[in-house]
């Protein structure tokens, strides 16, 4: 049974954030300290874990990852009533009678600087239950119910064209020039944060257009999944601004985009620096892949990424550990703290991986491209190597 | 072949050797076209599929379910998918 249970523990630090922030003043810093450091420190001591266990209620799986929309819910519900001023719901009085707390003197007491806790903890449990599932449910493209919450979950921090980029996009170029979501030999976080949010948004609207051209639909009509997409996450925000105001607006969308940018970590540390022959099938090494169990349990295998790009159709129970594959030297939460914070060290960490990548994994053509791309790369131990040879 | 089975499960489950790599509808390497009955399509094909791909009725071997009886052109190799949910094994022609 544990092996289906542990896959909740992502609810119980998404409710330390409801908690959180529910509770006003700096308890509006608990969930991103709760999730932050037992993530990172929990993958180091927890470790690695290669199993692949078979499971026989993919049902109880799969509404496990139901279980975000009304999670997500809650916080909004928590955030939209702490930035507000009246009794969202009834709310503040009803927790008053019954649990003895007074919300409206922590609102009171709750400052800018709480906040900021508040967006911090809200954008990493947006990304966690929404960006995260919401990938996961978009692959399934055969299922429309899958892509209609998929494409909410993506739209709480505004990016439900993910739901078209990534899969139509993402999955065939990947580790490509032409892929504006891999990140480039040398290439800056923050160089690539800005190239992947507007490469991918360009890409989603072309790939749109192409298909509503295709169907023999106008651009501009509501037949357009990118507009629509936008239209859900603007349904959002005027949502949030009917229940709690201007401050609940900025409040949710400071966390929104908080939320997204821990999506472009990811894609960072996912694909720096790897290659691939345009037209070459993708392989495993063609993804950095890890095996940290805290990082895989919370988030639904998305670690195990090297079996998802070789597999797009596989499941997240399914998904195998691939030891063999290239892997990063650190869990999930800690190589995004890494690209956040010290993005320049981060580079120089993953460059002997790198070289290790061209010598131990590398097609003959892609070691070609690999060598342009160590000299191009500005970054010293890449460009040494490629003058030896 | 089996209910529910995708022109390209079935097959591979018959040993042939079909081009495939994502099996998600993305890639199109699965491509073939649809020379007679009629199939249920998966996924909305027209995200990777031309107009004029569509017109000739290319389908996606990794997406669709045979209604009945199909036969379909692969490139080079042309292969007549035996009826559909009896069990029935598919039929190779060419």
């Amino acid at each position: 049974m544990t092996k289906y249970l542990r896959f909740m523990s992502v609810y119980l630090l998404a409710l330390t954030t409801v908690a959180g922030i529910g509770l006003g003043g700096a308890w509006m810093w608990l969930g991103f300290a709760v999730i932050y450091s037992i993530m990172i420190f929990g993958d180091e001591f927890f470790g690695d874990y290669f199993g692949e266990p078979q499971y026989r209620h993919t049902r109880l799986l799969n509404s496990l990852l139901y279980f975000t929309l009304p999670t997500l819910f809650l916080l909004c519900v928590a955030m939209a009533w702490m930035a507000g001023s009246g009794d969202l719901l009834g709310l503040g009085a009803w927790v008053q009678a019954n649990l003895g707390v007074d919300l409206f003197a922590r609102r009171e007491a709750t400052s800018a600087w709480h906040w900021l806790g508040g967006i911090l903890s809200s954008g990493i449990t947006f990304a966690a239950l929404g960006t995260n599932v919401g990938h996961e449910l978009t692959h399934r493209t055969t299922d429309r119910g899958a892509m209609v919450a998929g494409r909410w979950l993506l739209a709480v921090t505004f990016d439900a064209e993910f739901s078209i980029e990534h899969v139509y996009g993402h999955h065939r170029r990947l580790a490509t020039a032409a892929d504006p979501a891999s990140a480039r030999r040398g290439e800056h976080f923050y160089s690539f944060l800005r190239r992947s949010v507007v490469g991918q948004s360009k890409s989603a609207f072309a790939l749109e257009r192409q298909r509503l051209q295709t169907l023999g639909h106008g651009t501009w009509s509501l037949h357009n999944r990118y507009l629509r997409g936008w239209l859900m996450s603007a349904a959002i925000v005027g949502a949030f601004a009917i229940a709690g105001g201007v401050t609940a607006v900025i409040v949710f969308v400071l966390s929104a985009l908080a939320g997204r940018s821990v999506l472009e970590a990811v894609n960072y540390f996912e694909h720096y620096g790897l290659i691939r022959e345009p037209g070459q099938p993708v392989e495993p090494r063609h993804s950095w892949n890890s095996n940290k169990r805290l990082s895989n349990v919370v988030l639904f295998n998305l670690a195990r990424h090297s079996h998802h790009h070789a597999e797009g159709d596989a499941q997240f129970w399914q998904l195998r550990s691939y030891r063999e594959a290239p892997t990063l030297p650190y869990g999930y939460l800690t190589c995004m703290l890494l690209v956040y914070l010290v993005p320049g060290w981060y580079r120089n960490r993953m460059s002997p991986l790198l070289l290790e990548w061209d010598r131990r994994y590398a097609s003959a053509g892609e070691r070609r491209l690999a060598e342009a791309a160590n000299r191009d790369s500005g970054v010293p131990a890449l460009q040494l190597a490629a003058q030896g040879h | 072949m089996a209910p529910g089975q995708t022109i390209l499960q079935a097959a591979l489950a018959q040993g042939l050797p079909w081009p495939s790599r994502c099996r998600v509808g993305s890639c199109t390497t699965c491509r073939c076209r649809l020379i007679e009955g009629d199939v249920r399509a998966l996924t909305d094909t027209s995200y990777v599929l031309s107009r004029e791909q569509l017109e000739q009725r290319y389908v996606l071997a990794c997406q669709s379910q045979p209604q009945g009886h199909v036969r379909l052109h692969l490139d080079r190799m042309k292969v007549a998918q035996g009826a559909n949910a009896n069990g029935q094994p598919a039929t190779l022609a060419d």
